[in-house]
């Protein structure tokens, strides 16, 4: 019995930190925090969307989802249960990962038969002749024709090529398929079926998504609820619609402003924020956005905040979590 | 009162690549002017040969390419039939190229001072001090921050945002007439790829370059573009500037580009973007007929038949059997 109550996933102040050579043998070797205290969840048959720049650690959370890396600290919990508790294999089975380059993420020497019946064989699924069933059916569900079964993915376009990863991730009946940038490497055309198939998808298999993305354009249709990340933590999730109806962070507030739809009267867009990237390495103190922030003021610099609840979303700025700390 | 002459006339490029299992004409029948000042941008889906049209710009393109062109106009100067070599004075001084990927197209051994000084020296006389100068008036314009030493600095030392405004400023050490930028913000992070536009639109109204962006995003070009030509297979297949593409496109492949944008408060969540069914044809062999034909929505049996006609609405020009200005915006503008 599966308590619906329950998130599919919980991550619960999790961190990954790596440790870098440093230049000298005698001095301690220096931290890159990729991810900081991250607390989401992901509930069963959802999209949720995770936003933000190169460097902000939205690819090693896709990992640590996936169960590729182990976090440094904090817990993840699936359906309740300390994922330490729960079988590895079993766990990879029911979490699978579509890669944002379709070509290189599959094996270039396999048939598209071979690629999609991988995961059948490695977990064990079903017999040999369920197995070539079940291929057939996913490559169905992706809108791919038969004749592909048999073609090498350099034969293929790079939306069919991702048709296929799709298609591998779906064949074992996930209940989580974690796309890390699926459409980022591919035509507006082709981004444009690869969204509309993963909808279709989800409306009739009711696998829930997590999907990672630095477009707010592609994660305002896709997803219910949105996290946007900056330098590894988490500074505003809540409802999608919420966030792009009233954006609280400076930062979130930035990325929607850069997003450059096609209107000829618009001009470039005025940067909400300005500044380049920092370092991963040494973050700024205090709100790690804070030499890029227009609304930068005294505490900013010092002091960290901390992810509050306020106007139905968590934000994590001085602006906004200061008050509602009073006003609780 | 005419017009200024072109920084670029090019008529009928053609490019052709001998492949192994045939000849792919990637370049059909091409045409492009670009005055001084001006940003025309080349937009179209990988494959579409925007990418060929720039390489045969900077006379790079691979060993397999043929190509010819009836006329190859720079600065009012006949280059077409210059050979390799004396075409390589021209490239860097007069034209000069920004790449897509600021990370491979810098030489990792060298310090970006003896890259930018390079191509100073290559063209201009003059010593250290003049080449330093030149780096840093440019640098200091792209906003560069601490540019005297970032100047000191190899490729892998500085961020992707700051590596590519290097590249600008490489690409504009001896002020150029005209500039041609492949995808030259399609790496970077959101908020810095406006930032680099920005910097890069403002130094070009300073030097009055010609700017030509080959771009596959529509939303970028639809807010830095003075004139849009959308290539298709190939060819191009609209023309005109930008308020009339994409205000009133007529080709319906223009059409279906611009709807296939997801647009921020326009959609709710579920809704489906609207796609072209199909994918782009080959180009091997001679194709007859319009070569979207196969992707068309109108396509009608005249549209396989022949080459559909060129139509004119003052510049905006188009290749369509549907001759008429269409009076509808594209379902994903705003009407406001």
């Amino acid at each position: 019995m599966t308590d619906r109550t329950v998130p599919l996933i919980e991550l619960r102040d999790v961190s990954k930190s790596f440790a870098l050579r440093s230049g000298s043998l005698f001095e301690a070797p220096r931290q890159l925090h990729a991810v900081s205290n991250l607390s989401l969840s992901i509930e069963r048959g959802s999209i949720t969307a995770i936003v933000g720049e190169s460097g902000c650690g939205k690819s090693t959370l896709a990992k640590i989802l996936l169960g590729l890396t182990d976090p440094s600290s904090g817990s993840i919990l699936v359906e309740g249960e300390p994922i330490e508790r729960t079988d590895r294999r079993a766990y990879a089975a029911r979490v699978q990962p579509v890669f944002q380059d379709p070509i290189s993420s599959l094996n270039p020497k396999k048939t598209v038969e071979q690629i999609v019946r991988f995961p059948l064989d490695a977990h064990g699924i079903g017999t040999g002749r369920s197995r070539t069933e079940r291929v057939r059916e996913v490559l169905k569900l992706v809108d791919l024709p038969d004749r592909v079964l048999h073609a090498y993915p350099s034969q293929l376009s790079g939306g069919q090529c991702q048709r296929v990863a799709i298609a591998r991730a779906l064949a074992v009946g996930p209940e989580l398929i974690v796309c890390d940038e699926p459409t980022s490497a591919l035509d507006v055309s082709v981004q444009a079926n690869i969204l509309n198939l993963i909808l279709d998808l989800w409306e009739r298999t009711g696998v829930a998504f997590v999907l990672i993305s630095h477009d707010m354009a592609v994660v305002e249709i896709m997803a219910e609820r949105t996290a946007v990340m900056y330098l590894g933590r988490v500074v505003e999730t809540g409802p999608t619609e919420r966030i792009f109806k009233s954006p609280l962070h400076p930062y979130t507030q930035g990325l929607l402003s850069a997003v450059m739809t096609p209107d000829p009267n618009a001009g470039l867009p005025e940067l909400a924020v300005d500044g380049l990237t920092p370092d991963p390495i040494s973050p700024p103190s205090g709100c790690a956005f804070h030499p890029r922030c227009p609304k930068a003021f005294a505490p900013c610099d010092v002091e960290r905040p901390i992810l509050g609840e306020t106007q139905g979303r968590s934000v994590s700025c001085h602006l906004h979590v200061r008050e509602t700390e009073a006003s609780v | 009162m005419s017009a200024p002459a072109p920084v670029l006339d090019l008529r009928n490029l053609n490019v052709r690549l001998n492949l192994p299992n045939g000849r792919l004409h990637v370049v059909d029948g091409l045409d492009l002017q670009v005055a001084r000042g001006e940003t025309l941008c080349l937009v179209g889906e990988s494959g579409c040969g925007k990418s060929m049209v720039a390489l045969s710009l900077m006379r790079l393109l691979p060993k397999v390419a043929r190509w010819t062109a009836d006329r190859f106009v720079l600065e009012g100067r006949e280059v077409g039939g210059l050979s390799e070599r004396a075409f390589s004075e021209l490239a860097g001084d007069r034209i000069s190229m920004i790449f897509q990927d600021p990370m491979t197209a810098f030489n990792p051994v060298l310090t970006f001072r003896e890259q930018l000084s390079e191509v100073f020296f290559r063209h201009r006389k003059g010593n250290r001090r003049a080449a330093d100068e030149k780096a840093l008036f440019l640098l200091d314009r792209l906003g560069v921050p601490a540019a005297r030493d970032r100047l000191d600095q190899y490729p892998h030392q500085l961020s992707g945002g700051l590596r590519q405004r290097m590249m600008i400023a490489m690409a504009l050490m001896c002020d150029p007439a005209l500039v041609v930028a492949d995808e030259p913000t399609t790496a970077l992070d959101v908020t810095i790829q406006a930032q680099t536009l920005r910097l890069l639109a403002n130094l070009q109204r300073e030097l009055d370059l010609g700017l030509i962006l080959v771009t596959h995003d529509l939303g970028l070009v639809s807010r830095i573009a003075d004139r849009v030509a959308v290539m298709y297979a190939g060819q191009i297949v609209e023309v005109g500037a930008r308020t009339a593409v994409f205000e009133r496109p007529c080709h319906p492949y223009t059409k279906g580009l611009i709807d296939c944008v997801p647009v921020p408060g326009r959609f709710r969540r579920g809704d489906r973007l609207g796609t072209i069914e199909g994918s782009v044809p080959t180009m091997v062999g001679g194709l007859t007929g319009c070569r979207f034909a196969s992707r068309c929505p109108q396509a009608a049996d005249v549209c396989v038949a022949a080459r559909p006609p060129e139509h004119r609405d003052g510049s905006h020009h188009w290749r369509c059997v549907n001759d008429e200005v269409s009076s509808k915006a594209p379902a994903s503008r705003v009407l406001s």
